[in-house]
């Protein structure tokens, strides 16, 4: 398992459309910084604005360059029947590509933020600690949406054997589109009073998040998390089990 | 027959209300090379894939390598060529490379050494850029990697020239003789399989319908192919000596003879 991580990640990072596109939203992050620090209302407070109001794109852009990353040449070149077919077991494969993907965004919020301190650095704009931190909170929470998003498509992932109709879902929900759409039955008179929208992975990310930001970590939206990501996990398992691979 | 490093029983399989397997029983023996044979859609695909824990069964067992509780076990014995899918934007080595470390190989001179059996050591560019017959090398080289103690190859001729038929044919009878390797193939080609394999496994309607060797096939009562320089002569000789002589018919070269008589090459090499 660990040699089929290592090895796709090294793979992956050498791949030069994925590293252009990467590099382009560091590159467009530190030139809107740079261009909007010209104008008279620059501080550091507007600096951390903009690099918030990036960072909330992050979940949609760096989750669907990584779900195709991680998944699309995989497909195409068959590698997980190759490492079935080896002897690793297929919920491992499952939990191999997860950890891919966890790995791969991890390291682009990472890159993001230094990239947001490199910015932050040309333009001389200086930064509180607070700032700093709630930059990296935020970064954190994108991370955990990433992880959230991706478990519930990679059931569609792992079951059609492509990545077209995840993709979509994931962009579905990445985009709270879904989110909306399901907010509509949760505000019908009939059922507005059990709260379900308070159940939504997207409004439980929500809440996660604003709570952090004031140092207050919320526990039971924490857990509400984890839940979706166990139960898409649990889901993309049980189907890929018995699921019939193609030479 | 030897000790079996692959045993089948009774296994079924289904697509929907499809019986694609109705009971395939089947033993390969450590060391020969197995040929398996049948139409298409008889089974043969299912049964490689079931083998390779590609696809669910709904009964029967499957033992591999002495692993009949945990077949995955056994898989990691395993070597197989199913088809040449690979990374389009890498070369054929580091295609390998990433193989080599998927599947746990420390050796780092592992995929020249392959690359070099198949006849890949010099070629270069990225792979979408392989014809055919070098797309087919590349996925036999990446099957041999590590040195498996069973080879799987699903049609592995498919799209080579006679001269690469003929030198894989040499490759699996020294794989064969030098390691004890057991092979086992599918193909189309029986004229080709019969030069190969040691063992056929003819595959009808999802059942094995029957397992003979070359000895079988050469058993044979009243049909012998004589060779002789003057073919009048020895008719006569025959009826002179009271044999009757039912039939005769002049034998065609095969294509492979003429091709090598023409071109040259190593067909016996």
């Amino acid at each position: 398992m660990r040699n089929y991580i290592s090895a796709d990640l090294k793979r992956i990072c050498r791949r030069i459309p994925r590293a252009i596109v990467l590099a382009s939203v560091y590159v467009i992050l530190i030139l809107i910084v740079v261009l909007s620090a010209g104008q008279n209302t620059w501080n550091s407070v507007t600096f951390t604005l903009i690099v918030e109001q990036y960072i909330a794109a992050l979940t949609v852009i760096f989750g669907i360059i990584e779900l195709i990353s991680v998944y699309s040449d995989d497909f195409k070149a068959k590698t997980m029947q190759v490492a079935i077919g080896t002897g690793l077991q297929r919920d491992r494969v499952v939990f191999s590509k997860y950890t891919e993907l966890l790995v791969l965004t991890f390291a682009d919020l990472v890159l993001f933020a230094a990239a947001a301190l490199i910015s932050a650095a040309v333009v001389k704009t200086g930064y509180s600690a607070d700032q700093a931190m709630e930059i990296s909170v935020l970064c954190f929470k994108v991370w955990l949406s990433i992880a959230g998003y991706s478990s519930l498509s990679m059931i569609l992932i792992f079951f059609t054997q492509a990545t077209g109709l995840a993709t979509l879902l994931y962009l579905g929900l990445a985009a709270k589109i879904v989110s909306a759409l399901l907010s509509l039955l949760t505000d019908l008179d009939a059922i507005q009073f059990l709260h379900l929208n308070r159940l939504l992975l997207s409004t439980m990310l929500d809440t996660f998040g604003s709570r952090l930001v004031l140092n207050n970590f919320n526990v039971p939206s924490f857990i509400g998390i984890l839940v979706y990501i166990g139960i898409g996990y649990a889901a993309t398992v049980f189907l890929f089990r018995k699921r019939e691979l193609e030479f | 027959m030897g000790e079996s490093v692959i045993s089948l029983h009774g296994i079924q399989k289904s697509y929907g209300k499809h019986k694609v397997l109705r009971g395939v029983d089947l033993e390969i023996p450590k060391g020969d090379i197995f040929g398996l044979i049948g139409r298409n859609g008889a089974g043969k695909t299912t049964i490689f894939k079931t083998i390779l824990g590609l696809s669910d069964y709904e009964e029967g067992s499957i033992d591999i390598a002495g692993f009949d509780k945990d077949p995955d076990k056994g898989r990691g014995r395993i070597g197989f060529f199913v088809g040449s899918d690979f990374f389009d934007y890498l070369s054929g080595r580091e295609n390998l490379e990433y193989y080599r470390q998927l599947k746990g190989i420390k050796d780092r001179n592992e995929v020249s050494r392959v690359l070099k059996i198949v006849g890949l050591d010099t070629a270069r560019g990225s792979f979408k850029n392989y014809s055919m017959g070098m797309k087919q090398r590349l996925g036999i080289a990446n099957a041999l990697m590590g040195s498996p103690e069973i080879l799987i190859l699903d049609e592995p001729t498919n799209g080579l020239d006679p001269q690469g038929i003929a030198d894989m044919r040499h490759l699996f009878q020294d794989l064969k003789k030098q390691f004890g390797m057991t092979i086992i193939i599918s193909s189309h080609i029986l004229g080709e399989l019969q030069n190969t394999a040691d063992r056929f496994g003819i595959v009808n309607n999802g059942i094995i319908e029957r397992v003979v060797t070359q000895e079988d096939l050469k058993k044979s009562d009243n049909c012998v192919r004589i060779t002789v320089d003057d073919r009048e002569r020895a008719r006569k000789v025959l009826e002179e000596a009271g044999i009757k002589v039912l039939g005769e018919e002049q034998e065609a070269r095969s294509l492979e003879d003429y091709y090598f008589n023409l071109l040259g090459g190593e067909q016996n090499a």
